[in-house]
């Protein structure tokens, strides 16, 4: 079995554009091997973060290392076991993707080789000779994810990697991904496409208004608790009744069903309880918890009385 | 190791940008236009010798050389500014170049650019010249000291105005807003901030011809390299009761270029390091 290591640990990171707080002391760690989705809504601080990883962006306080470095220290050597991408890909448009590669591969010492395996990775080599311009949007995210493992990084990150794309580019970018983590790198993939997250990653975390609200596996926070959903005539009185329940931790309202989360399974109590106050459910069942479950639950946490779920 | 790297990679960029292709051709258009006239008056006319070399130095490295300065500057703002508009500078580092790099890159490719120019120019005039020229007639040196100082210090303005386009880019960091304040800047803001400067005193004489472009505009000044045109400024001077022109000499004009290179570069440099790209 392989050593873990702590590939990115951040402390306190905050990052102030005059009276912006983009991003607000976020801690986390990254461990080598994971899938690390950074989820979070769009201005939530998670391009931001992966700036200040990358060099790009200047912390206003707080520390973060790579691989372990000394934060004192510059990070640059650290950086070379890194490859990225941050929004959309940021290419030469008059130049082909050939070219493109090659300024990459000198940047970061590598051959001709590399630059040809890393186009048949991502299914470019038939268009590598056409400008970037020419490119379709599900191109152009290939590109970016072939100079990001031209090098053979250690740690891939990966900024919104699927956006914009149509389910069957998606789809591309999730396999690629996924063979990538086969091969043992460490991936780190910010996105607000849920889905997509809890199909691809191994942990995640979560991020609003700058401030990270959860960090935890993807299987450790989706089997946590039971959500239950009820249906009523009355669904703002049937709410107020099920938040009376001993056993609920938090509800929420999404679209005709009340959304329960219980500490205790006790559909028949639940049901029993409701009844008894003089509400009768059309509706009773018990639901899985899906990545979205969670992360509404933690970023409406303010306004529903939703808990720390980890 | 890392100098040849950052050149390569400018190399891949900027031999296929078209607005650079197209400045770099304009140029040299302009130039043979510019030195056909006086190859052809040198050809036809009998005895004529005023464009063969060594005399050929002094039409080569006359005031024209301004439309090299001129376009290789425009060049630089293209393809400086275009690496903050598109976002490629982040991108760049993003790969693993470090900000230094990236900045070092942008620096040695301004100058490069600055050479190829001045280089294209001299070539394409030099060709010209030499085609009209009796290499076997040439009496004393095929370069003149006076000329060969002239082209250092021609090569000292057109590095100097580099220098001031490249700080341009990097605070501006749009091409057409950045040649808009450089050719202004070079065509009457300083001058203009000379003008308010003299203003406050006679004291302030000293201070407002060291200005950046005074400054890198008098590494080419003829009466700073022919003792000749020097004598006829003197002359000039005298017969309309006016103080005789100045000269500042090699050490101080030296240190007054290099103290605004240094305040030029390392400016864009600090403002570079500093910005989030």
């Amino acid at each position: 079995m392989t050593e873990t290591q702590t590939v990115i640990e951040t402390e306190e990171l905050t990052k102030r554009y005059r009276k912006t707080l983009a991003v607000d002391e976020i801690s986390f760690s990254v461990q080598s091997g994971q899938i690390f989705g950074f989820l979070g809504p769009n201005g939530s601080g998670k391009t931001t973060t992966i700036g200040m990883l990358l060099g790009i962006i200047t912390p206003t306080s707080g520390t973060f290392r790579l691989f372990g470095n000394d934060p004192s220290r510059s990070n640059h050597e650290a950086r070379l076991k890194i490859g990225a991408t941050l929004e959309y890909p940021n290419f030469y448009p008059y130049l082909s993707g050939w070219d493109n590669l090659r300024i990459v591969a000198h940047i970061k010492d590598r051959g001709q080789k590399d630059i040809e395996r890393a186009l048949e990775i991502v299914g470019l080599t038939s268009r590598k000779k056409s400008q970037f311009k020419t490119y379709s949007l599900g191109m152009k995210q290939r590109l970016a994810l072939a100079a990001t493992i031209l090098g053979d990084p250690k740690l891939i990150l990966l900024d919104e990697p699927a956006n914009g794309l149509d389910p069957e580019g998606m789809r591309e970018i999730r396999h690629i991904i996924l063979d990538l983590a086969a091969d043992g790198k460490t991936i780190f993939l910010s996105s607000h496409l849920l889905a997509e997250v809890e199909k691809t990653c191994t942990h995640v975390a979560i991020i609003k208004e700058g401030r990270l609200l959860q960090q935890a596996g993807v299987a450790e926070i989706t089997s946590k608790g039971s959500l239950v959903g009820l249906k009523a005539d009355d669904i703002d009185k049937l709410e107020s009744i099920v938040k009376e329940f001993p056993a609920t931790v938090s509800t929420r309202q999404e679209d005709d069903f009340l959304l329960a989360e219980l500490d205790d399974p006790d559909l028949a109590g639940l049901n029993k309880f409701v009844s008894e106050k003089g509400v009768f459910v059309s509706y009773l069942a018990r639901r899985p918890r899906s990545l979205e479950d969670v992360f509404m639950e933690v970023t409406d946490g303010g306004e529903h009385g939703m808990g720390d779920l980890a | 190791m890392i100098i040849g790297t950052l050149l390569k990679i400018e190399a891949i960029k900027t031999g296929k940008r078209l607005a650079f292709i197209i400045s770099w051709i304009s140029m040299a258009f302009l130039a043979t236009t510019i030195f056909y006239e006086p190859y052809a008056i040198t050809k036809r006319v009998r005895g004529n010798s005023s464009f063969s070399f060594p005399d050929a130095w002094g039409i080569l490295l006359s005031e024209e050389m301004m439309i090299p300065m001129f376009f290789g500057c425009i060049a630089i703002i293209i393809v400086t500014t275009a690496e903050f508009s598109s976002r490629t500078a982040r991108q760049n580092v993003i790969d693993g170049l470090s900000k230094e790099q990236f900045f070092l890159s942008k620096t040695l490719l301004a100058f490069l650019i600055c050479l190829l120019f001045a280089g294209t120019y001299l070539a394409i005039g030099a060709s010209f010249a030499a085609a009209v020229t009796d290499f076997s007639a040439i009496d004393g040196p095929f370069l003149p000291r006076k000329s060969a100082t002239m082209l250092l210090g021609l090569l000292g303005t057109f590095l100097g105005w580099g220098a001031v386009a490249l700080f341009v880019s990097l605070g501006v960091r749009n091409s057409g807003s950045a040649m808009g304040v450089w050719i202004m800047y070079i065509s009457f803001i300083e001058k203009f901030i000379g003008f308010s400067i003299s203003n406050l005193g006679g004291w302030t004489d000293g201070v407002v011809k060291f200005l950046p472009m005074r400054t890198f505009n008098r590494a080419s000044n003829i009466i700073e390299h022919d003792p000749d045109e020097y004598a006829k400024a003197v002359e000039l001077a005298s017969s309309l009761d006016m103080t005789p022109p100045e000269i500042w000499g090699f050490p101080t004009m030296l240190t007054a270029w290099s103290l605004w290179m240094v305040v030029l570069i390392g400016g864009s440099y600090m403002w570079f390091k500093k910005r989030d790209l």
